[in-house]
């Protein structure tokens, strides 16, 4: 009896070791792949898109934002009559019936995209058609509510070679990181009727929101020097055109607009050298505009001072094999340096260049921004570099002096003289004011100083040099009276080949105003007018025009002081 | 009643209960999923209908929507003469 009860004891601790084996096996070898396998049948792994942030005006309205707008899609197998629906497709989007009908015939395809971008009423049109085998699909999209305004300073939204949102240029490009946000995913577990179980629902991990950021951009000055500018240059039969508003206290950019420009929501349809923002990209000879800085650097290092009297201003100067004429060929012997700024004395200026010496004037203008990038927060910034101090030649110092043979983008013009109206202090310029997390947190960009190119002092002097420039120089009758304004009129010439041709030009006018308690510094360029090359009857206009309503939406009054 | 039929019918009675309880939660969660899912749906209707009303309160907020639409109601821009909204002086300097 008893090798019996031993075998069947036997028996049964080999079944339970060998389920004991199998237990250990699945729940310890195979764990991982069995829950895994066990998890694809009832959960999902979804992936949640952040939104992309907007970007906001200082007013808080956004310049560029999200929609939502849907993408058409058919599946070919379900399609009863794909010429009857090409055709209808076709009188709804006005595109040509033959794209639809292609797509519709690829074969082996279940899905095809027919149409992008189908606002929420063409939507429910088509819906009530009840269409067999099309369906719609909800993507977002970038919406700019000012359509293209302030377009090279915002950029655009395209993708990368993952297929994923990524912002190029301006803003968007410069800022993408903040503004696109993290994905996040989130596991869900379904019932037999694909329906979500509450209780099973994970968190969402990883998700964030795009920051948004408010920008220092005055919506009405924006409107209004995009307004201005655009007809200027029709006015005036100029091939392009920029223009910016500066808040010379804080370096706060109020506006930025250039032309022509391109549409942000079809950029695609446009040449891709209008994408980049000719203001902080491209560089140019400033002309006149040019002469405040140097005139300060005079003044500051005590060469000269307003009553100084040329002594070489009789008739054109000799600099080596070259003679300087002024831009009209009238000259003013014993004229005095108030006077050089208000004639736009180009003889003047090679005055001053020769009193400061080559050393002391390269270090201002460095102090004043020239040869080095603003900072700006804006992608693809330049800035030309100092050439090596023995290449530079007495015609080379006689010409910079009133900003010729020198190259600077206007930008750095723009910051380099907001320092006069800031006296005497150069701040970086920036866009962004702050930025909003989305936990609702607001991270404040403060105002930056770079340099004091020159003194308080000295910035109080050249300012009222600048007021009588526009008092009594050649943009006099341009002028808005009963306000106190600083600024230069500038016409230079450009160079094509090793030459200046005389009839091709880029007319500028830079300034600022109230003279007395500077709100804004604006920088007007016109490349190539044709009804009149000068600055003084093209920029100059528009500057005073684009003024007249700065000054209006400050509420600042005119005062009697009406010289 | 012998002590060990007493812990069986406890331990039967313990089962029973405790199937029970797992019935009615079970029953309580799977509707749970209906609700969540008509939660979600008013929840995704909303957020579409807040994207689209407040696209369009944009659009008629732009500055170029504005300004165009002054100008089909006629509106010109007056450049001579200009009103500037100074903070009025106070009572007693203003005679």
């Amino acid at each position: 009896m008893k090798w019996r009860f031993v075998a069947v004891l036997i028996f049964f601790l080999a079944s339970f070791l060998g389920i004991w084996g199998r237990l250990f096996y699945w729940q310890i070898v195979k764990a991982d792949e069995l829950s895994a396998a066990g998890q694809a049948q009832y959960a999902q792994h979804l992936e949640i898109a952040p939104k992309r942030g907007d970007i906001l005006a200082s007013d808080g309205f956004p310049l560029a934002t999200n929609k939502l707008t849907y993408l058409l899609y058919a599946d070919p197998h379900s399609v009863k009559d794909p010429k009857s629906l090409s055709d209808t497709l076709s009188g709804i989007f006005k595109e040509d019936a033959a794209s639809y009908s292609a797509q519709l015939s690829i074969p082996d395809r279940v899905w095809v995209p027919l149409q992008t971008s189908v606002s929420q009423e063409v939507k429910e049109q088509i819906e009530k058609m009840n269409l067999p085998g099309i369906g719609f699909e909800e993507t977002p999209q970038r919406f700019y509510p000012e359509a293209s305004m302030a377009a090279q300073l915002l950029g655009f939204v395209g993708k990368d070679e993952n297929g994923e949102d990524k912002g190029y240029f301006g803003i968007e490009g410069y800022y993408d990181r903040q503004l696109r946000g993290r994905i996040g995913q989130v596991t869900v577990i379904r019932d037999a009727f694909g329906r979500q179980i509450f209780s099973k629902l994970t968190g969402n991990s990883g998700q964030q929101n795009g920051r948004s950021i408010t920008l220092n951009i005055d919506r009405v000055i924006q409107f209004t020097l995009e307004q201005k500018l655009k007809s200027g240059i029709d006015l005036y039969g100029a091939q392009s055109g920029m223009a910016a508003v500066m808040d010379p206290k804080t370096g706060n950019i109020l506006a930025m607009a250039s032309f022509p420009s391109f549409d942000e929501r079809f950029y695609w349809q446009y040449d891709s050298g209008l994408y980049k923002n000719p203001l902080i990209t491209d560089t140019y000879e400033p002309g006149s505009t040019f002469k405040p800085l140097v005139m300060s650097a005079g003044l500051d290092a005590n060469v000269i001072t307003p009553k100084t009297q040329c002594t070489i201003c009789s008739g054109p100067v000799t600099v080596g094999d070259y003679d300087i004429h002024t831009w009209d060929d009238k000259y003013f012997p014993q004229t005095t340096m108030t006077d050089v700024m208000q004639h736009s004395d180009n003889t003047g200026m090679v005055f001053v260049s020769e009193k400061l010496g080559i050393d002391r004037m390269l270090t201002y203008l460095q102090k004043f921004g020239i040869w080095q990038t603003t900072g700006i927060d804006l992608q693809g910034e330049f800035s030309p570099d100092l050439k090596p101090k023995n290449q530079w030649y007495p015609i080379d110092v006689a010409t910079t002096s009133f900003g010729q043979g020198i190259a600077v983008t206007p930008m750095q013009l723009l910051d380099g003289f907001a320092a006069i109206a800031n006296n005497g202090a150069r701040m970086e310029p920036h866009l962004v004011a702050s930025v909003q997390t989305s936990d609702m947190q607001t991270i404040t960009i403060p105002p930056k100083k770079l340099d004091q190119p020159i003194s308080e002092q000295t910035a109080k002097v050249m300012t009222e040099i600048l007021v009588n420039a526009v008092n009594k120089g050649e943009a006099k009758w341009a002028r808005l009276k009963g306000y106190r304004i600083a600024g230069k009129t500038g016409t230079a010439s450009i160079p094509v080949n090793g030459h200046y041709d005389a009839t091709k030009t880029i007319a500028s006018f830079i300034g600022f105003a109230p003279a007395e308690d500077p709100k804004f510094v604006m920088l007007v360029v016109l490349n190539k007018p044709t009804t009149s090359i000068y600055g003084a009857e093209t920029a100059a206009p528009i500057w005073f025009d684009v003024a007249r309503d700065i000054l209006a939406h400050y509420n600042i009054a005119p005062t009697n002081d009406d010289q | 009643m012998k002590r060990s039929t007493v812990i069986l019918g406890i331990c039967i009675f313990g089962t029973i209960c405790l199937s029970l309880v797992q019935i009615v939660f079970s029953s309580a969660f799977a509707t749970d999923g209906i609700d969540l899912t008509k939660l979600q749906s008013t929840q995704a209707m909303l957020e579409r209908e807040n994207s689209l009303l407040k696209e369009k309160i944009y659009e008629q907020a732009s500055l170029t929507t504005i300004s165009q639409e002054a100008k089909n109601m006629g509106y010109v821009e007056d450049q001579k003469s200009r009103m500037v909204l100074s903070s009025p002086l106070p009572i007693a300097l203003n005679q």
